[in-house]
């Protein structure tokens, strides 16, 4: 699409004013408040109206009342533009409260307003027909204003270009991007949290709706308990019921128990009372007996029992005592013709001897041990001393043989192991002296006349490479040499004169000196002298220099000639070493030389080394020889000579053992001895003690009790002690007091029996006194009549008895109330059931009242239980409630989360697939034409795949960054311009390629810079239509050099 | 003859709201206050018995204060008998109130899924009901024992649900019952529904005393019901619906594409709000194509509309001028792309739940597009079965 031509009626302070556009890139130039600005709003709200949105009811814009026609009524204007596919289009507008808008097609113009759909403001959509955009991506994409240009260049800002392009990708405008949407949706994120964050909603209401959850599981709980409880209550509130109906049946039977008892006792005392009336007329033929003590006859029975048991015991005793008398006479005669003699402390002394004995006996034992040990402990001894003998004697009498002799094998073996090390290190010495010698002989033949080879080197090259050079070097020394020559040449007869004139003021003066004998001449005359010699000297230097230089030049004419004769080269050793080496480079050859030189330095080394080795050698085999011979010498001492070196460790083994053997016995020995003489000491002390012990039974028993046991007639005199003494006198003694014993107890028997008789005496005396007495009482005379009387006095005590008894029944049966009372009370009463017992009812009542009472008790609890658990809780309801509120607050969290999640990843998605479309179409178009921009300095715009920019250079094919300083504000320009462009012919792919409408961009513009940027864009019009709104002067004159048309506008008239 | 017929109390539901903490409480206070009307209703039409179709309480949260109002009104008409038919809310089982709780001596309560049989000795009537009992309601038999002849009385079924309803078959099956009842009263229907209609015998749903979620339908009353006897045959000469509802439901759907600003947008939403009755319970959804000026000021114009209900919420289902309502234009940039795309996941969202995150997630971009600080979202009461909750 490109702007033609229009006309302004009146919009704003511009009032009929012409527009002409031109193809490619044009300035409209206005000075300040000039109204360039309106033009630019012209352009946009005759393309997009004046309307807010599309809406019915939709407000006008700011501009609407902006550009108000100050001058004029006619706020309308006119646009003429040609679409890319060459259609021109006139659209002929009326701002204002009634806006309209008419639209012509084609050159010749045809209206086709009434093609397009209208929107509900009223606004015809053409443009989207045309463009396929709104106002404001046009504006994004179609007009650069001064601020967004301004600070493209700063190091701070050179991702801008970047961040301009991902914007208008992203949403077209440069006042919004992907990004920031992003950002925006991730701090929603952020704001709404997880349940892990800290004081966030969704952490708020999970942690809330946590403890509800608990507060209705716990409630639910608790409901379940009263439920329970209310179940319970209702049971035990039946089972009440149950027991109160079953208590009152109980208390019905009761009362007809007690019915029924009253009545069967008013029948039992009717029965007692004919009972007493039956006795009564037997009572006075009983009364005379009624006061006999009949309670006695027991006791006079007993006290006749008591006579008769006495007389009996009485006579029994007497027996008894005769028979005690006789045993004890004929005891007290055998104790009479005993000869024992009674010894009192008798126990002590046998104590004393046993404990005498049992030392006497252990100490024997220990000592017969001891005797036995002796003899066997002087037997080894024997034994080791034999063994000790056998041994060789350095072994025997030295503990330390083996050690010298190890010490001297160890260091023999050192010794001969380093002989080895050193022959093998001489040996490989020699091979390697060998091989080197082998390998340096052809060399040597071959280099054997050489000492400077890389002078040679550079000489064969000299001559090889540059020979006209070289020739032409020697000929020029030839030429230098001739300037020499004829230099000396030319100073000889000089020389000559002047000598000669010198000899002659010499001779004269000393003429002179001679004759006038002044010191004078003779100083004149030595200073003439003087330069008679530098003459002399000089003639003479001048003839050998001379010489040189015809030997000189002689050797360089031979050179030169045999450079021309290419002689030298061929003749050169180098070239005859390269002969004989066969080589064809003299680098080979360097190579070769310098592995010679190489070869014959390790050479001298390798025999330094030789001759340092074979030394040691010598010094080692010495040295193993001698310790060898020491070795054999010392083995021999020691019984086991050393015929061959194989032998060595084998030897030293066995003399080891020895000495370990020897020693062993040694320490055995020693042992052994230090044992014996502890046990001989050991007998000697135990024999003396066993004989003291025998004094001692002597001293303290034997002197005591001797003479009293040879009385007895248990011990012969000068018999020892012994356990069989003490054990006959025991025997003697238990003897004499059994008998003592015997003769005691009967005698104490005797006494007890005597005691038994006076008692029986008086226990029968006392009996007959008591019975008397009673039979005195009642008159009785004796104990047959006593009988007799009692018998009939027991009849009468029955009679009475059961009178009485027959009375008290009867009395118990009526209690308080009377035979007549029961009669009357039970005259109604008529028994249908047999009684139940009255006490089981009365127990079937307690615990019946006992069981309502615990129901009553267990329903109050219940009922308390309840009021407590209803005070626990809130109603479950009011939870669920809130618990259903939370819920639904999670679910909107949760949805909400995904729903950002979603947003995200398809906004990631889709950005991702659109850049990378993006990315290739860009980077073609951008790389043209800034390639052309910058006269193909930058080959290539590399756009990536998150629209990175990178710069290609064409001369290095370096990739660089954007923020890279070496780039120029003035490059960065020309890759946004052309970015831009490229951007507006994407957008082409779409609809319009649209112009682009500059906004007085380029303000603080310097000279050369602007001078670039027009050169820039006038490049870039090629591509599109640009029009620069300015207000700078030079950019006028500018554009007249630069060949751009440039249309003025002012308040009044446009040119 | 006349008798009342209701159901679906559900005393002591809970209520929630996301806008108003006590509307639980104020809810289950305006059940009372119905449960009193029909009371009032018994005594103001003297009625002979009430009969309650199941869920006369949710019994799951029923508390002791609400069983003890139920004693006291069931106590105040005696002797005017009710017999209750347990629903699914308040279904028999060991821990049942019906059975923990002690009730007046005029209530009578089916306590067991078989029929049983109801007689009244004041009135010729005669009720055969059944309870549900753990959940489930089978009767062993379809049908109770009803007399093969009329005997003068009054024979009424009352049940929550009848075993054989399948609307497929229901007229077939009612026409197998016996010609001696005259009134089959169910209790779980949606709304106030005449089931079947015959010269014998009408049977009908007597649907919600009070609107309890959105499902509802009006007219929300009970039914009185008047018999008139024919040879020795009592027959419904006529059904009343008498109103007890007290609150009213609305879900407005608010088209606010010509919206200019905040005023007047609250007007719009005061004008809509002010048609419903009070007390009101509402939720608003904003649709069409709303700029984001205007969107910016829906939050503050809710909160003024808001007081006048007894709980309010809303929801933006609208689009976006600015980004969402891009039909018209080219879609070269990445927004346009996603927006497109978007349209094309909304297309194919497999259920309701994952289209409203799709929806949200546009909302979601376009406010952060706008620049529009992003709120989270209000929701509806927890009883009304919007699908964003389902």
């Amino acid at each position: 699409m490109e702007f033609i031509k229009g006309h302004i009626y009146g919009y704003g302070k511009l009032q009929d004013i012409p527009l002409e556009f031109h193809r490619g890139f044009q300035i409209i130039f206005g000075l300040n408040e000039s109204g360039k600005t309106t033009l630019f709003n012209f352009l946009l709200d005759i393309l997009f109206g004046q309307k807010t949105s599309h809406k019915s009811n939709a407000p006008f814009t700011e501009n609407f009342y902006k550009y108000t026609p100050w001058n004029t009524q006619d706020y309308r204007g006119n646009l003429t533009y040609r679409l890319d596919k060459g259609k021109v289009i006139h659209l002929y507008r009326v701002f204002g409260q009634k806006p309209s808008l008419e639209i012509y097609e084609g050159l010749d113009p045809k209206e086709i307003t009434d093609t397009f759909q209208i929107y509900p403001n009223q606004e015809i959509a053409f443009i989207q027909n045309h463009l396929g955009i709104n106002r404001e991506i046009f504006i994004g994409v179609a007009t650069i204003s001064a601020k967004i240009l301004e600070s493209l260049g700063s190091p701070a800002d050179k991702e801008k270009i970047r961040e301009h392009l991902l914007r208008l990708a992203d949403v077209g405008t440069l006042t919004q991007s992907i990004q920031n949407i992003l950002d925006s949706l991730e701090r929603y994120q952020k704001d709404i949290g997880t349940e892990q964050d800290y004081k966030h909603p969704k952490n708020i209401i999970f942690k809330q709706l946590e403890i509800l959850e608990n507060e209705y599981e716990q409630a639910k709980i608790i409901v379940e308990n009263i439920k329970e409880r209310k179940l319970q209550l209702k049971q035990n509130l039946e089972q009440l019921h149950i027991l109160q109906v079953e208590f009152q049946q109980l208390q019905a039977k009761l009362q007809y128990t007690r019915q029924y008892a009253m009545w069967r006792r008013k029948n039992d005392a009717r029965a007692l009372k004919d009972k007493l009336d039956k006795l009564t007329p037997n009572f006075f033929s009983y009364s005379a007996y009624r006061d006999f003590p009949v309670e006695y006859n027991s006791r006079v029975l007993q006290l006749e029992m008591t006579i008769r048991n006495g007389e009996y015991q009485k006579q029994k005793i007497q027996n008894e005592i005769e028979q005690i008398t006789q045993e004890k006479n004929n005891i007290e005669m055998q104790l009479y013709n005993q000869t024992f003699v009674l010894i009192d402390d008798i126990a002590d002394c046998q104590k004393k001897f046993e404990q005498f004995m049992r030392y006497l006996d252990s100490n024997n034992s220990v000592l017969s041990e001891l005797y036995g040990k002796q003899k066997e402990l002087k037997k080894q001894i024997q034994g080791v001393e034999q063994i000790i003998a056998e041994l060789p004697e350095p072994i025997r009498k030295r503990d330390d043989f083996y050690q010298e002799i190890n010490s001297f094998i160890n260091l023999y073996q050192n010794s001969l192991e380093e002989t080895q090390k050193n022959e093998s290190k001489l040996n490989k010495l020699k091979e390697k002296q060998d091989v080197i010698e082998e390998e340096l002989k052809p060399l040597k033949e071959l280099f054997k006349d050489i000492t400077n080879m890389p002078e040679l080197i550079d000489d064969y090259w000299r001559y090889k490479n540059r020979p006209e050079e070289e020739q032409r070097e020697l000929e020029e020394q030839v030429q230098d040499l001739e300037v020499i020559q004829e230099h000396i040449l030319s100073r000889r007869p000089a020389d000559i004169i002047l000598g000669a004139i010198c000899l002659f003021i010499d001779l004269l003066l000393f003429c002179l000196f001679i004759k006038t004998q002044k010191m004078e001449s003779l100083i004149f005359a030595a200073v003439v002298s003087f330069a008679l010699l530098y003459f002399v000297n000089s003639y003479w230097k001048g003839k050998r220099d001379l010489k040189e230089i015809a030997n000189s030049h002689k050797q360089l004419q031979e050179k030169i000639q045999r450079i021309v004769s290419y002689e030298y080269v061929e003749k050169h050793p180098i070239t005859i070493l390269l002969q004989k080496a066969q080589l064809e480079h003299p680098r080979e050859l360097q190579g070769l030389y310098d592995n010679y030189l190489n070869l014959v330095k390790v050479l001298e080394d390798l025999m330094n080394q030789i001759e340092s080795a074979k030394e040691l050698f010598i010094i080692n085999q010495t040295r193993t020889q001698h310790l060898l011979d020491e070795l054999q010498k010392l083995f021999k001492e020691a019984s086991v000579p050393l015929e061959s070196e194989e032998q060595m460790e084998q030897n030293r083994r066995k003399v080891f053992n020895l000495q370990e053997k020897s020693n062993e016995y040694h320490r055995i020995l020693w042992e052994l001895k230090n044992k014996l003489q502890q046990q001989t000491k050991d007998i000697i002390r135990k024999e003396e003690y066993g004989k003291s012990i025998q004094t001692k039974i002597k001293e303290t028993i034997l002197d005591n009790i001797g003479e009293k046991l040879i009385q007895t007639g248990v011990l012969r005199p000068n018999e020892p002690l012994s356990y069989e003494t003490f054990r006959a006198y025991y025997q003697a003694e238990a003897r004499y007091r059994e008998l003592k014993t015997k003769v005691s107890e009967l005698c104490k028997r005797r006494l007890e029996l005597n005691q038994q008789l006076i008692n029986w005496n008086e226990e029968i005396s006392e009996a007959q006194q008591q019975l008397q007495e009673i039979l005195t009482s009642v008159k009785v005379n004796d104990l047959t009549e006593w009988k007799t009387q009692c018998a009939k006095a027991e009849e009468a005590q029955k009679f009475f008895s059961h009178l009485e008894q027959t009375k008290t029944q009867l009395q118990l049966l009526l209690g308080d109330d009377t035979l007549d009372e029961l009669e009357q009370n039970t005259q109604d009463f008529v028994p249908t059931l047999p009684p139940e017992d009255e006490s089981t009812l009365q127990q079937i009542i307690e615990q019946t009242t006992e069981e309502i009472e615990q129901h009553t008790q267990l329903i109050q609890t219940l009922q308390n239980e309840l009021a407590e658990l209803n005070r626990k809780t809130r109603p479950l309801n009011e939870i669920k409630e809130e618990k259903d509120c939370l819920k639904a607050k999670w679910k909107i969290l949760q949805n909400e989360m995904e729903s950002i999640l979603f947003a995200i990843s398809l906004l990631q998605q889709v950005s991702s697939d659109h850049y990378q479309k993006l990315a290739q179409f860009l980077k073609d178009e951008i790389s043209r034409l800034f390639s052309k921009l910058t006269d193909g300095k930058y080959s290539e715009v590399l756009v990536e795949n998150d629209l990175t920019l990178k710069l290609n250079i064409s001369e290095t094919g370096n990739l660089i960054p954007l923020h890279e300083p070496s780039l120029r504000q003035g490059t960065l320009e020309q890759l946004y311009f052309a970015m831009r462009i490229a951007f507006i012919k994407i957008i082409s792919k779409f609809g319009e390629t649209l112009p682009m409408l500059l906004d007085d961009p380029f303000s603080n513009y310097d000279y050369p810079r602007l001078v670039q940027t027009l050169n820039t864009l006038k490049s870039l019009s090629e591509n599109c239509q640009i029009i620069l709104f300015t207000c700078r002067n030079d950019i006028l004159e500018l554009a007249t050099n630069l060949d751009i048309p440039v249309t003025k506008i002012d308040d009044s008239k446009p040119q | 003859m006349f008798i009342i017929h209701t159901a679906n109390l559900f005393l002591d539901k809970p209520f929630s709201s996301f806008s108003n903490p006590n509307y639980g409480r104020e809810r289950r206070e305006k059940q009372l206050e119905v449960l009193s009307d029909i009371i009032n209703k018994v005594l103001e039409y003297k009625a002979d018995a009430l009969l309650i179709a199941g869920n006369l309480l949710d019994s799951e949260y029923a508390t002791d204060e609400t069983l003890h109002i139920l004693y006291e009104k069931f106590k105040s008409i005696q002797p005017i008998p009710i017999i209750i038919s347990p629903g699914t809310a308040d279904p028999i089982h060991t821990y049942s109130p019906y059975y923990l709780e002690d009730f007046p001596e005029n209530v009578f309560i089916a306590n067991q899924s078989n029929w049983v049989k109801w007689e009244s000795t004041e009135i010729p009537l005669v009720v055969y009901t059944s309870a549900i009992c753990n959940e489930t309601n089978n009767p062993a038999v379809p049908f109770p024992d009803l007399p093969e002849k009329n005997d003068g009385r009054n024979h009424i079924i009352l049940a929550h649900q009848f075993p054989f309803i399948e609307e497929c078959q229901q007229n077939k099956e009612f026409a197998r019952l016996q010609a001696t009842v005259s009134y089959v009263a169910l209790g779980k229907g949606q709304e106030y529904m005449e089931l079947y209609r015959s010269p014998q015998y009408t049977a009908c749903y007597c649907g919600f005393p009070e609107p309890i979620c959105f499902d509802n339908k009006p007219p929300f009353g009970v039914l009185g019901i008047h018999f008139q006897q024919h040879d020795n045959k009592w027959e419904v000469s006529k059904i009343e619906h008498l109103i007890t509802q007290k609150t009213y439901y609305s879900h407005i759907e608010l088209n606010i594409s010509n919206i200019l600003d905040r005023d007047e947008l609250t007007q719009i939403l005061s004008n809509e709000i002010g048609k419903i009755q009070k007390p009101r319970i509402v939720h608003i959804q904003f649709i069409g194509t709303v700029s984001a000026n205007v969107l910016k000021t829906i939050p503050s114009a809710v909160q003024i509309v808001e007081k006048e209900c007894e709980s309010f919420t809303w929801n933006i289902e609208a689009d976006f001028e600015e980004y969402m309502d891009i039909k018209d234009e080219q879609q070269f940039t990445i927004l346009s792309e996603f927006f497109k795309q978007i349209q094309q996941e909304l297309k194919y969202a497999p259920n309701h739940t994952i289209y409203k995150i799709i929806n949200r997630a546009r909302h979601l971009t376009a406010e952060s597009a706008l620049e529009i600080k992003l709120m989270i979202p209000t929701i509806e009461t927890n009883e009304v079965p919007f699908q964003w909750n389902s």
